[in-house]
């Protein structure tokens, strides 16, 4: 029944294998994808390609026991995460240029009025907070609010990708700031 | 900083919404420009089958909820502090169709759970207006004529056995009458409630200048529509760039009241609402010219003829800024979270239009 797997289980079969085919299979069917990932958060090339090589390992190093539902996001999580932590610690020697400084200061706007830098939190619970908001969105505004806050793209990518004007894309983004700041003081996260 | 830690977190966000989101994945949600009179063709050639388009609550007052807002699915025992001035609280619908509030009220300092039962007044029932942004859309400067005195009680929040009981004063509001809505307001505290009945009018008329309904008509920039193509397919469109005036204008006040019992295939199906008295009606358009409106009397309809409903559907493909076609599974209901529906609830608590009350 091999041939009703789809191709990212095929290639999570050779990481439960052992196979070194899987990292092979794996950077060619989202290098590509992991790398934009980690260029949006990272400054330079060269580290954008260390997180995605970071990204392999990791990948290697967890699969299995991991299962991926999603090999995709799975591996874009990791990337994520990497480029996140990396910019950390190289932030003091080198400013992160692109949409980081802007996606940040966008979301500020998001911290309730009330917060408090001492205030500790649960990451889980913000977490939890910010699936609930996603799901309550419609597609096109949830996709909108991911690629700009997940993927870090600029308004003018987004619009150009979504056949919007940056106006409204900006207008969309906004507002889901607004209603994310609404749901994080209701439920009194931050 | 918390802002980082936003930012962070979205890294632990569901898979299925990072897929969707990626970059090759969003591009499938490009708008697609309007082809000039394609889209009627396609409308009439795809029969008399109910579509459903959705105009989600925006209008003037951005405070009132728009479809993908965040529910309010919270149980009795879970409170928000929030101070007076803000109005921010939780709302539960239960059963009784009471409204809960919690905010920070001189109960010895403490957090009260307000608690707005059904009022009957001059034979009609009220109650308070769904939707949580009710209180925030009437100023005190918009109240009008006090009609009766009431009572408001509160309970503690931290400890239950504490209670008060708030004096309340039943005012109208400018441009309803009362036999709609009237607020509610509450000694020694801001804002003001909105408490509404299940009044059907009529008449077209009698909703606007009974119910200032023009002048409170509410719409979205999304309109949200399904129907079926020649082969029986089901195809989701989005439009972009209705306006309520454009609605109002084009449509709506183009035609006269009258009897209706007939049972036409539906153009078009269209929810749209009140900002002050959250209506959430179902407006259809129907092929032979009339339009059956959910907020009127059964029996009634407004007619403007077929020739009007059709150009109707001309001046959406004119004037929306596009359409796209989405996943058959895209749908305003809830993901499998747990979380009761976010969408726009219908007049659960008013028996005879539905029961959409999340649970």
């Amino acid at each position: 029944m091999d041939t009703l797997k789809t191709a990212d289980e095929r290639i999570v079969d050779l990481y439960f294998a052992r196979s070194e085919e899987a990292i092979a299979e794996t950077a060619a069917r989202y290098g590509s994808y992991c790398k934009t990932i980690a260029s949006s958060i990272l400054a330079s090339n060269e580290d954008t390609e260390e997180c995605v090589n970071d990204t392999w390992l990791k990948a290697w190093n967890s699969i299995p026991p991991a299962r991926p539902g999603s090999l995709k996001a799975y591996l874009a999580k990791i990337t994520r995460n990497l480029a996140i932590h990396r910019r950390e610690k190289e932030r003091a020697e080198k400013r992160g240029g692109g949409e980081i400084p802007l996606v940040l200061s966008e979301l500020a706007e998001c911290v309730p009025d009330q917060s408090t830098v001492e205030d500790g939190f649960s990451k889980v619970a913000l977490a939890d907070v910010l699936n609930r908001f996603l799901s309550g969105l419609p597609r096109e505004k949830r996709i909108v609010f991911l690629r700009r806050y997940w993927y870090n793209a600029s308004v003018a990518e987004i619009a150009g990708d979504m056949g919007l004007t940056e106006a409204k894309v900006k207008s969309i983004l906004h507002r889901l700031r607004g209603q994310l700041k609404l749901l994080l003081e209701k439920e009194e996260i931050l | 900083m918390k802002h980082e830690a936003i930012w962070k977190s979205l890294s632990d966000i569901r898979e299925d919404y990072i897929e969707e989101a990626a970059p090759d994945a969003a591009k499938s949600a490009k708008v697609i420009p309007l082809p000039k009179r394609s889209l009627r063709r396609r409308i009439i050639g795809w029969g008399a089958i109910a579509a459903c388009i959705a105009l989600i609550a925006v209008g003037a007052y951005p405070l009132i909820g728009t479809i993908g807002d965040p529910d309010e699915s919270i149980t009795d025992d879970a409170y928000a502090n929030y101070p007076v001035r803000s109005w921010k609280g939780y709302i539960t619908m239960n059963e009784a169709s009471w409204r809960i509030f919690t905010f920070p009220y001189p109960i010895n300092g403490e957090t009260v759970r307000l608690e707005f039962p059904p009022i009957e007044w001059n034979g009609e029932t009220y109650r308070l207006s769904q939707d949580h942004n009710s209180f925030v859309s009437v100023s005190a400067e918009e109240i009008g004529d006090v009609l009766f005195e009431t009572e408001i009680v509160a309970h503690g929040v931290a400890d239950h056995e504490q209670s008060a009981t708030l004096s309340a004063t039943l005012s109208a509001y400018p441009g309803i009458d009362p036999a709609y809505g009237v607020v509610l307001t509450m000694e020694g505290v801001e804002g003001a409630f909105l408490y509404r009945t299940a009044k059907y009018a009529d008449s077209l008329e009698e909703l606007i200048e009974k119910a200032g309904f023009s002048e409170h008509l509410t719409t979205s920039a999304n309109i949200f529509h399904t129907t079926k193509d020649a082969s029986g397919e089901t195809v989701h469109l989005v439009f972009e760039g209705m306006t309520a005036k454009l609605l109002w204008d084009q449509l709506l006040s183009l035609g006269e009241t009258v009897d209706y019992h007939g049972e036409d295939g539906n153009w078009l199906r269209i929810s749209i609402g009140h900002d002050l008295l959250q209506y959430n009606s179902i407006l259809c358009v129907t092929s032979d010219g009339y339009i059956t409106f959910s907020a009127l009397k059964a029996g009634k309809a407004i007619y403007v003829g077929t020739e009007q409903a059709r150009a109707f559907l001309d001046y959406l493909e004119d004037n929306l800024t596009g359409y796209r076609l989405v996943e058959e599974t895209e749908s305003f209901a809830p993901a499998d979270t747990g979380t009761p529906a976010t969408v726009t609830w219908t007049n659960a608590s008013y028996g005879d239009r539905g029961t959409d009350i999340p649970e």
